[in-house]
């Protein structure tokens, strides 16, 4: 067994795997081409026939480098999501330089050291399929290769020590490794049986970490990518654009015809109506006052909303969604959604102020893959009414007066909206939606202007004391991305008295027309903004500039994105079952496990009375049958334990008193006669004194003897009596028995009484 | 029995780390941070179980050489037996816990069921009794987080004898000034050259010796004896009458126990340069109880001059009247003084000499022998 070699492949394999976690939470192919190219090339020159490696002043430069460039990294863009991106590239910087240098066991522990941190900070910035397999296949290989790094470093660590010790150069000889393919085989065991113990208690710390939060995919990690539920607009990180597919949509028209109907299609997820200033956030209703739950029964049929929406004939659409590798529990529909139906027994609750869909608790862990909706564009008062269900509309105004003042300057500035004001509306109340629709597309028109422009990096859109940033948004900075438009509409519009919230979902730029689906990337990730234009309607402004949006969306596509089908049922697994794995799916694991473990031991018990019914039946015991056969039960229970007993101890006499060969009645006396000596063999051992397999019982007599001198004497009887037995012809007999075993608890009690030569644990 | 696990820096690192993801994991929502931090924690425990459980059915025993010599190498073996029938063990270290200077004993691998030696070596600096306490086996084996130890105790002894120099070739006949007797006689009768006498035949005697011209006048077969060459013989004489501190030396150039030791190393020296040379020897303490001693020649006879060398306690209390005993042997005797010769200890015919003239007699530059 090769330790050294060993070790040194497993370690190039670590070195490549955090690499390529660290690109792939990055997705980044040119940190995968770069990092894995210099660490193969400083492999194979480093650990080459001349072992050339950089000069220590060029690495020590590098490192000192390496980190200056992280710190200014981290000073001019101060942001706790951007921490693990920079952390993550120094260390990849330093660990390529270490690569290059000679390495004692130590400096290979701190390579492996610095790829650990390097897989952390790739599971800090990503949650992505790919990034989890990396980091698994990671945690799986560190196994072994720890394993055989400790005895590299531990054999170089005792020829170091040996030759530190030695007085005189070439008086030992050198150490010799163990060979041969045993060792090679037992650690191979080994290694297996730690992977195996540790992705078993990883599981169960995995499953029983307190999660307080539902969790979506995209969520995870410090990117923000795909669909999110809330709004948080001090997330100063860059937005990466992935071109995954995480869902697609085939709409079908009121004859069922499926087919295109406009681009983009937006599809509403997440309703937020509470800002939260100078936190910059906005968060759907905590309470969900209201929400009204409805369980679909796992067919085609339908559960409605309302019992008028049941009825509706009149322009209602169906949308039927597959969810390709977005795990959500929000269900998302581009209209007022009417009915749901789903292929599972899922539970579907609606918010009947906002219309918002979500996939409550169900039984079943993880996310539905499809569902089909019924809805339609431009519900009636009627219609909507039903479905709303009568609730007030949301709040009006908006909690940064700053915003109102902006508000009244764009109004001012455009003397030719139109906009009614309060006589108007007194005389007409209609007059009110009409305020509201031309505010809304007055405001919208402002943010698409010139003067705004859209942007994923963030990276300026600092904090300035404590300014909101919608303010900062609307006069000092004046570019963001669609969540700072749709936020600031929002926020214009609800300074004037507006009623307006913000809506995240999904926007497809995309139609396939062989299979007639709208297909959603998850950089089609949106947010937009919804105004109330009648008494149950509400319309929908985008003021994000679209031409803009369109051409980063096109410009990130990539002739991997066709490929990406075959990793979807994949992706959507695991982002169903792993990635959002969130509190409520502990609970339909605890309920179902209890309910699992409840159904086995009901399901035990029928089988045992079933099989006793059986018996009694089959042997006509009658009524006491169930009493006749506990009996016999026990009773072969005993014999089998017996049996388990007097097997072992004869095996134990056939090795330990030489006897193997011997018949098994002869084998059965002595493990019954002899049995005293197995005894005092025992309380030896567990005194530290065991007897090695190759040494006669005599000459144990003599070591015992040597480290506690009481027992030794005990233990020569317990010996003279054994040989007696053994070899002197001597039957036993009950008394002699008795003898024995008082011979054994003397024993005993030297042994207890305290021993001068046995192993033992040092206290602390 | 019962383990002690040993939390050593790179371990406390480790944990450091697995504390910070784990907070991160807290108020991170991401699952993936969430597993690592598991598989984090799981590896703690894994360590625990992987090495720990396993090592609690090793059994060690330490086997130490009855003898050694200071700046020689004693080799001493740890036979490690692994009592599981499943688990091995990996990367165990055996360190004594008294301090020997030396190197630990290493076994890379025990497998189940399988005794393994692992051999140490110590370097002793000092001639006597070297002891050997309670030992420790340790491993950090599977990922180096804990280190984890089961301690034997049990006490061991080697006799570590005085070191010994080469002394330059002639050194003793320079010494003794030609005083040292070549080879006699004996009466006894072997393999010599010498004519003892004629004695009858016996079955099994060989033909060569048989006497023809006696047997032929005897009509008797008769065989010739011929006497054992004896070798010269030599008594060496150290004289330790003299307390450490009554001793006259100039501290600066070489400490009084220090040149007791030098005076040991020098009879050690010329005892074994005797031996070497073909000399019977003796040995004689003076001033320090010891074993009396025969003249004898050979390995074993050196070794137990030596050993009594070793043995002595230069801290035991001196006998100022103590004196060689009578001279039955005919040998000549050498008498090492520690400071200052004493004239008196060995008669005119003895050599006197100091143990300042170690380095003197001492092969140039030359090793222990």
């Amino acid at each position: 067994m090769n330790a050294s070699l060993g070790f040194r492949r497993m370690a190039i394999a670590l070195v490549l795997l955090s690499v390529a976690s660290f690109a792939a939470s990055e997705r980044s192919a040119w940190t995968l081409v770069v990092g894995g190219v210099l660490a193969l090339a400083a492999t194979s020159v480093t650990d080459g026939p001349r072992r050339r490696s950089l000069p220590p002043w060029m690495l020590r430069l590098g490192v000192v480098a390496a980190i200056a460039w992280g710190t200014w990294g981290f000073v001019s863009r101060p942001s706790a999501d951007e921490a693990p991106r920079i952390v993550g590239n120094v260390v990849l910087g330093v660990l390529l330089l270490k690569l290059w240098d000679r390495k004692s066991p130590s400096d290979w522990r701190q390579v492996i050291a610095l790829s650990i941190v390097l897989v952390v900070a790739a599971a800090l910035l990503s949650v992505d399929f790919l990034v989890g397999v990396l980091v698994i296949a990671y945690a799986m290989a560190i196994v072994p290769a720890t394993m055989l790094y400790h005895l590299y470093a531990g054999a170089e660590r005792a020829a170091e020590d040996r030759r530190a010790a030695a007085v005189r150069a070439g008086a030992l000889a050198p150490m010799e490794a163990p060979h041969g393919a045993q060792p090679a085989r037992h650690l191979r065991r080994m290694a297996v049986a730690g992977v195996v113990i540790g992705i078993a208690l990883s599981s169960v710390v995995f499953l029983l970490f307190p999660r307080d939060s539902a969790l979506g995919a995209g969520q995870g990690g410090g990117r923000r990518s795909g669909f999110r539920s809330d709004i948080a607009l001090w997330g100063t990180g860059r937005i990466s654009l992935s071109s995954r597919v995480a869902m697609t949509v085939r709409l079908r028209d009121p004859r069922g015809t499926p087919g295109q109907l406009m681009l983009p299609l937006r599809m509403r997820g997440s309703v937020l109506e509470t800002y939260v200033p100078g936190a910059g956030q906005w968060r759907g209703d905590p309470s969900r006052a209201g929400d009204r739950s409805y369980q679909t029964d796992g067919s085609d049929s339908f559960v409605w909303f309302a019992p008028e929406a049941r009825e509706e004939r009149s322009n209602v659409w169906t949308q039927e969604v597959e969810m390709r590798s977005l795990a959500s529990e929000h269900v998302f529909s581009a209209w007022l959604p009417l009915g749901v139906s789903c292929e599972e027994m899922r539970t579907f609750t609606i918010d009947p102020r906002t219309a918002e869909l979500t996939e409550t608790a169900s039984g079943i862990v993880g996310r539905p893959r499809s569902y089909v909706i019924r809805m339609q564009a431009y519900p009636s008062p009627r219609i909507a009414k039903a479905v709303a269900g009568g609730l007030p509309p949301a709040e009006v105004g908006f909690p940064v007066p700053e915003v109102r003042a902006i508000a009244e300057r764009v109004v001012a500035a455009s003397p030719d909206a139109e906009i009614p004001g309060a006589e108007e509306i007194a005389a007409d109340p209609q007059q009110r939606w009409i305020r509201n629709r031309r505010l809304a597309s007055l405001f919208a028109d402002w943010l698409s202007g010139p003067q705004f422009r859209y942007s994923t990096d963030l990276a300026e859109f600092r904090r300035r004391g404590g300014e909101d940033p919608v303010v900062l948004f609307l006069e000092r900075y004046r570019f963001g991305h669609c969540e700072h438009f749709a936020s600031a509409l929002v926020a214009l519009c609800r300074s004037m008295g507006v009623e307006a919230r913000v809506v995240t979902g999904y926007m497809a730029t995309e139609y396939d027309g062989v299979t007639d689906r709208y297909v959603f990337r998850e950089s089609g990730a949106h947010a937009w903004a919804e105004v109330r234009t009648g008494e149950w309607q509400w319309g929908t402004f985008d003021p994000s500039p679209m031409e803009e949006l369109l051409a980063i969306q096109r410009a990130n596509r990539t002739w991997m994105d066709s490929f990406r089908w075959i990793l979807d049922p994949i992706e959507f697994a695991w982002n169903s079952s792993f990635a959002s794995f969130d509190s409520r799916a502990q609970a339909e694991l605890s309920d179902r496990v209890s309910t699992g473990a409840r159904g086995a031991g009901a399901w035990l018990a029928e089988q045992g009375k079933s099989i006793v019914d059986a018996a009694n039946r089959w042997f006509r015991l009658g009524s006491a049958g169930a009493l006749w056969l506990g009996l016999v039960g026990v009773t072969i229970a005993i014999a089998v334990v017996a049996a388990v007993v007097v097997s072992r101890r004869m095996r134990r006499a056939a090795d330990e008193l030489g006897a193997r060969g011997s018949g098994v009645a002869s084998l059965a006396a002595l493990g019954r006669d002899a049995a005293f000596y197995l005894d005092a063999l025992d309380a030896l051992a567990r005194a530290g004194l065991a007897k090695p397999p190759g040494r006669t019982p005599g000459m144990h007599v003599d070591a015992v003897r040597r480290a506690n001198p009481e027992a030794g004497a005990a233990f020569a009887e317990v010996v003279e009596r054994f040989y007696a037995l053994r070899y002197g012809g001597e039957r036993g007999t009950r008394e002699g028995r008795a003898a024995a075993a008082a011979l054994v608890a003397r024993l005993r009690a030297a042994l207890g009484r305290g021993y001068t030569s046995s192993p033992r644990a040092a206290g602390p | 029995m019962r383990r002690r696990y040993h939390l050593h820096p790179p371990g406390l690192l480790y944990l450091v780390l697995v504390v910070l993801v784990g907070l991160a994991a807290a108020n991170r929502p991401s699952n993936l941070l969430v597993w690592v931090f598991a598989a984090m924690l799981a590896g703690v425990l894994l360590s625990g179980i992987l090495s720990g459980q396993p090592l609690m059915s090793i059994r060690a025993e330490r086997s130490v050489p009855r003898t050694g010599r200071v700046d020689e190498p004693i080799v001493v073996r740890y036979t490690l037996a692994n009592g599981s029938r499943v688990w091995p063990l990996f990367s165990l270290f055996v360190r004594e816990l008294s301090p020997v200077r030396g190197s630990r004993a290493f076994a890379q691998h025990v497998g189940p069921r399988e005794r393994v030696v692992a051999e140490a070596a110590y370097w002793p600096e000092r001639r006597g009794p070297l002891r050997f306490g309670s030992f420790r086996v340790e491993t950090v084996f599977p990922f180096g987080l804990v280190m984890k130890s089961i301690r034997f105790d049990g006490d061991s002894e080697c006799l570590v004898l005085p070191r010994i120099e080469r002394l330059r070739p002639g050194a003793l006949a320079a010494l003794a000034g030609g005083t040292v007797p070549g080879p006699s006689t004996s009466v006894r009768s072997g393999a010599g050259s010498d004519f003892l006498g004629i004695r009858e035949y016996r079955p099994g005697d060989s033909l060569r010796h048989v006497a023809w011209r006696r047997s032929a006048t005897t009509g008797a077969l008769a065989v010739i004896e011929r006497s054992v060459d004896a070798p010269p013989r030599i008594r060496v004489a150290l004289d330790l009458r003299r307390p450490t501190a009554s001793l006259r030396v100039d501290p600066a150039v070489r400490g009084a126990r220090d040149l007791e030791e030098d005076a040991i190393v020098l009879v050690a020296s010329i005892l074994a340069q005797a031996q070497r040379d073909g000399f019977e020897t003796r040995l004689c303490v003076l001033g320090l109880p010891s074993p009396a001693m025969p003249v004898r020649r050979g390995h074993w006879h050196l070794q137990k001059e030596l050993a009594v060398l070793a043995a002595l306690d230069l801290d035991a209390p001196r006998d100022g009247d103590a004196a060689l005993p009578d001279d039955r042997d005919r040998a000549t005797t050498f008498v090492v003084h520690v400071d200052r010769a004493d004239l008196r200890v060995g008669g005119q015919d003895a050599v006197h000499v100091g143990a300042g003239q170690l380095r003197s007699l001492a092969a140039a530059a030359g090793g222990p022998a």
